[in-house]
């Protein structure tokens, strides 16, 4: 079976949301200038769909004003498959040892 | 007395309503973005907007939101990496081309004034030169910064930047050409007098020189006093105002159109249409002067024919594309 594609950007994501769920801001701050304010909402939105992560909105207090904020975690899916690239990527790693011919 | 308190506290709400930053794009977004975008990708990034404190987080807030906007409303939210970059490597490509166009086209003119060189002069003449610039380092853009045929999203995100591009021409021709080009003229003269020539010190505006009112004042005093080769001279010159940031868009989105992946043929494309778009340009005045079309249509020629070429381009693509997916079929 193929693995689902993960762009860079996802994968990143995806680490940081296995750790903990968090807000958009949130994951820009922690990728330390890898994601930028600008496109993590639109990426978070396609992992989104397809079933990468899920979200909700924070319970807002009685009057606070403005918008709720989203918070995001990674579906189970989502995690097996960060899971499959990181195999994947371990395995690629590992060089052949070249041995001389007798 | 309890009803001037609820009246207070509802002012008051009213107004930390409008107090509260990204409001007004919150009800653009609900305008030009689905349902589904504004839910998960502009809501939660307004929502950070509201809590960001001091004035340049709130600035790079708010430059995110437009950003995601402009995604959104485009439809372009589903953009790969490799779209992205083909659009960052473009527009870098437009940018140094358009800059390297204008030094080409800044520098004659003060070349043949060796008196008037400096960053003043430089200056004056920049208005001039973009409106040629823009299409032409778009157009060079196009052609070699995209390999191959753009997908969707990258055709998109170009024809934004073209329409952008375009507006800036506009600004350009409508008021910054005739002021600099009047600035230059004076600076001149001022030499020229110092050197003890005889000329006036604020010299008289050519067509060139003169904003779009006072072309069109001119225009209707040479159509009343018969001076019929005089309207059609300065009509030209009021319609290429317009039809120049026209080209911007008209010459890229033919490179855009164009079904060839190839970048040397793209660049040799490009430099054909820039070319044959200056020819037509001369043909149109041409035609305007010997009365053989009328100005608005000699100023429009270009574009028509350009507008035409484009449309043949893309019909030959889809059918193409069309006879490619019953092969494989």
């Amino acid at each position: 079976m193929d693995i689902p594609r993960l762009s860079g950007t996802e994968h990143l994501i995806l680490q940081l949301l296995a750790g903990d769920e968090m807000f958009g801001l949130q994951l820009v701050e922690q990728s330390r200038g890898a994601l930028k304010r600008g496109t993590v909402y639109v990426t978070l939105g396609r992992m989104q769909d397809k079933g990468f992560v899920e979200s909700w909105t924070e319970k807002q207090a009685p009057g606070a004003i403005g918008l709720p904020r989203r918070l995001y975690r990674p579906t189970a899916y989502g995690l097996r498959v960060l899971e499959a690239w990181e195999a994947a990527a371990r395995t690629l790693k590992r060089r052949p040892q070249l041995r001389p011919a007798t | 007395m309890g009803s001037r308190r609820a009246y207070a506290e509802a002012a008051a709400a009213i107004e930390a309503r409008h107090m509260i930053p990204g409001r007004l794009l919150h009800r653009i977004a609900a305008l030009i973005c689905s349902a589904k975008s504004c839910e998960q990708v502009v809501e939660p990034a307004i929502a950070d907007l509201q809590r960001e404190q001091g004035t340049a987080a709130l600035l790079g807030s708010y430059l995110a939101v437009l950003k995601v906007l402009g995604m959104c409303a485009l439809d372009i939210s589903d953009a790969t990496d490799d779209d992205r970059r083909a659009v960052k490597r473009t527009l870098i490509w437009a940018f140094a081309l358009t800059c390297a166009t204008t030094m080409l086209l800044v520098l004659p003119p003060l070349s043949s004034f060796p008196e008037v060189r400096g960053s003043v002069a430089a200056m004056a003449l920049l208005p001039q030169a973009l409106p040629l610039a823009i299409p032409i380092g778009l157009a060079f853009a196009v052609a070699v910064g995209l390999s191959g045929r753009a997908t969707m999203n990258v055709a998109k995100a170009m024809i934004l930047a073209m329409a952008a591009a375009s507006l800036l021409s506009f600004a350009t021709q409508v008021w910054g050409m005739p002021a600099g080009n009047q600035a230059f003229r004076t600076l001149v003269a001022e030499i020229a007098r110092s050197n003890g020539e005889l000329v006036p010190s604020n010299p008289p505006k050519g067509p060139n020189e003169m904003t779009l009112s006072e072309l069109s004042r001119d225009i209707s005093g040479f159509a009343a006093s018969g001076r019929h080769q005089m309207a059609r001279r300065y009509s030209w010159t009021f319609h290429l105002r317009f039809t120049l940031p026209v080209a911007v868009l008209a010459v890229a989105t033919f490179l855009l159109a164009l079904p060839v992946n190839r970048r040397a043929i793209r660049g040799l494309v490009a430099f054909v249409t820039c070319f044959s778009y200056w020819a037509l340009m001369y043909i149109g005045e041409f035609a305007i002067r010997r009365d053989y079309m009328t100005p608005f249509a000699g100023a429009w020629l270009p574009n028509m024919v350009l507008a035409a070429a484009t449309i043949v381009a893309l019909s030959y693509s889809t059918r193409r594309d069309s006879s490619a997916l019953a092969s494989h079929s």
